[in-house]
């Protein structure tokens, strides 16, 4: 008896030896690091030569970013429309791509190249240079019946801006969909055949088929893309809060402790719209169960 | 007859049950080929503009195709970035820290598997957590940390991160590990046992040439994302990693140093459009040429290691 409960005990050492790099990694690279930078952004962080010294300011950083800072509320709202606007769009896009290419048809492989190679070069200073410094990432709609059309249905300049800035964002947006069409694809693949054609059978067309067995089957899926659609989107050091948030780190009479607060509201805003776009789509899934 | 042609003509267009007809098919392309060519967009235009000289830049009747091409643009962008010193550094870097990351994912997802560690439950909440989080949170602590170390500066805050699996996405690798480690039977492992092996023999023995779809796969997207990682690489590394994509970010700055000029606006020696991009592309050429050449790879193996996460 006492051999085989130290026989599992041991079992149970040798299978934390194994996990313990991650877990070492994650208590010194992530745990401490979030505690702390949620002290330090409630502190006032002086740097001297015997160490740093913390003393506590309560919501001081937080009040001035969102009341006094000029330009961090602007940028935080620019980067919080990109990401609300950019993910109907990419989930729709990704669908029906993934869709597209789960037929059988020459070119196939071609496309499913060309679709994911965002998720090979895409960085932040390929994202500015390609966004910012040059038009290369701007359709010209400058001419043609869309731009009139366009011009029609944003009228206001406030709006304008905004439309301006997704427009201009547009392809960039999309090319935040390489590893989405795969996940899609990957479970399109594993849907079993006979359902449509027993649906088929019976007399339903593809649009219904579509509604009523494809999208279901991929409801969990695309809860999961849209989570990694924000993560994604929220990461990529060109995003306007993220330039914001580095920009002021090394200040010198705040260092790294205005960062932190800002870098919490973002982190906070974009867990928040985690939380709502997934509450939106199940609560959708509910009524549609009922 | 009328009938038959209409019903042939029916079933060319609209397609049988079996196989879709003209139209879908035509629908299909059509959308792909739009679509592709939204997409590739930014792509052309880097190799179309790139390749002009500065009279080809300003002229409005010179639309994609170049009227000669120019390699100056190239030629410069080569030397503000510091090209070859540029591959270098990111080839080194991102081969180490993605063999690193691969190494401990694999150790920690296999104890994660194939033991019955306490508190299963908080660790896959915590590693979902972690791919959660914005990494700018947890920057500013990390820099504190190493600069406490005095590591900043050096290369070893990435490769440390990758050793501890809290590089970019690891999350997601550890849990395609586990994935597979769960998948196949625990009597392989008590079999090794019984003929003497101890754990970290089974381990490299048995476990491992089970994984090796999810070893591809981690190394491969970990080498692209430590390449294209820049954020926590310029702050907590800065001057002895510049990778191509941190030249890159710098690029405006080395290109005045390297090509001064008096006026902004000259068409000679000044920083355009064409030197810019070609800058650009030079700086994904390098990851463009691994796709390509291990394009199948990196399709099937997010197809076949399920990232998609059930």
């Amino acid at each position: 008896m006492r051999s085989t409960s130290h026989l599992v005990r041991r079992r149970r050492m040798t299978g934390l030896a194994f996990f313990s790099p991650w877990l070492v990694g994650f208590l010194l690279l992530t745990l401490f690091p979030l505690v702390y930078s949620l002290v330090i952004s409630f502190s006032e962080v002086r740097i001297k030569v015997s160490g740093t010294e913390l003393s506590f300011v309560g919501l001081s950083h937080y009040r001035y970013a969102l009341l006094q800072d000029a330009s961090f509320p602007t940028k935080l709202m620019e980067s919080i429309f990109l990401i609300a606007t950019g993910l109907p769009i990419v989930l729709v896009f990704s669908l029906i791509i993934s869709l597209l290419l789960n037929q059988e048809f020459p070119g196939r492989s071609f496309y499913r190249l060309v679709f994911f190679l965002p998720v090979i070069i895409m960085s932040g200073p390929v994202l500015t240079q390609l966004v910012n410094e040059t038009d290369a990432m701007k359709l010209r709609l400058d001419s043609g019946i869309l731009s009139q059309y366009l011009r029609m249905i944003s009228p206001g300049r406030g709006q304008g801006r905004l439309f301006i800035l997704f427009m201009d964002n547009l392809v960039r947006t999309l090319w935040f969909s390489g590893i989405q069409i795969l996940v899609f694809l990957a479970v399109l693949q594993k849907i079993d055949r006979s359902m449509y054609e027993a649906a088929a059978i019976d007399g339903a067309t593809g649009w219904e088929m579509f509604w009523r067995i494809t999208l279901p089957y991929l409801r969990s899926t695309i809860v999961i893309n849209t989570i990694y659609t924000i993560v994604e989107m929220g990461a990529v050091s060109s995003d306007p809060t993220n330039v914001k948030i580095m920009s002021h780190l090394l200040e010198v009479n705040r260092p790294f402790s205005y960062s932190a607060a800002m870098s919490w509201i973002y982190a906070l805003a974009q867990l928040l719209l985690m939380g709502l776009a997934t509450l939106l789509l199940f609560k959708r899934e509910g009524r549609r169960a009922q | 007859m009328k009938q038959q042609i209409r019903r042939a003509a029916r079933r060319f267009a609209l397609g049988t049950s079996g196989r879709g007809g003209f139209l879908s098919k035509a629908l299909t392309y059509g959308v792909l080929v739009g679509m592709g060519f939204v997409y590739l967009y930014p792509v052309l235009y880097m190799v179309s503009l790139s390749l002009m000289n500065s009279a080809d830049l300003v002229d409005s009747t010179v639309v994609w195709i170049p009227r000669s091409i120019s390699l100056d643009g190239f030629t410069k962008a080569i030397n503000a970035l510091g090209f070859w010193d540029g591959l270098k550094v990111s080839v080194f870097l991102s081969f180490s820290a993605s063999l690193f990351q691969t190494i401990s994912l694999a150790c920690s997802g296999y104890g994660l598997a194939r033991f019955d560690l306490p508190l299963k439950k908080l660790w896959f909440a915590l590693i979902v957590l972690v791919f959660l989080i914005p990494s700018s949170v947890t920057l500013i602590p990390r820099y504190m940390l190493f600069n406490g170390y005095k590591m900043v500066g050096t290369i070893w805050p990435a490769l440390i991160t990758a050793l501890g699996g809290q590089g970019v996405k690891s999350s997601l690798f550890l849990l395609v590990f586990y994935q597979f480690f769960s998948s196949y039977p625990k009597a392989l492992d008590e079999a090794a046992m019984i003929d003497g092996a101890g754990s970290l023999r089974v381990f490299i023995r048995v476990a491992i040439p089970m994984a090796i779809p999810a070893i591809t796969v981690t190394f491969l997207f970990s080498f692209i994302w430590f390449w294209n990682e820049t954020m926590q690489l310029s702050l907590l590394s800065g001057a002895s990693a510049r990778t191509l994509p941190i030249r890159l970010a710098a690029f405006v700055d080395s290109f005045n140093k390297l090509y001064p000029s008096n006026d902004n606006t000259s068409v000679g020696g000044a920083l355009n459009e064409a030197i810019r991009l070609a800058g650009t592309l030079l700086s994904i050429l390098p990851l463009m040429i691994i796709y390509l050449l291990l394009q199948k790879t990196f399709v099937q193996s997010v197809e076949r290691t399920g990232i998609a996460g059930e």
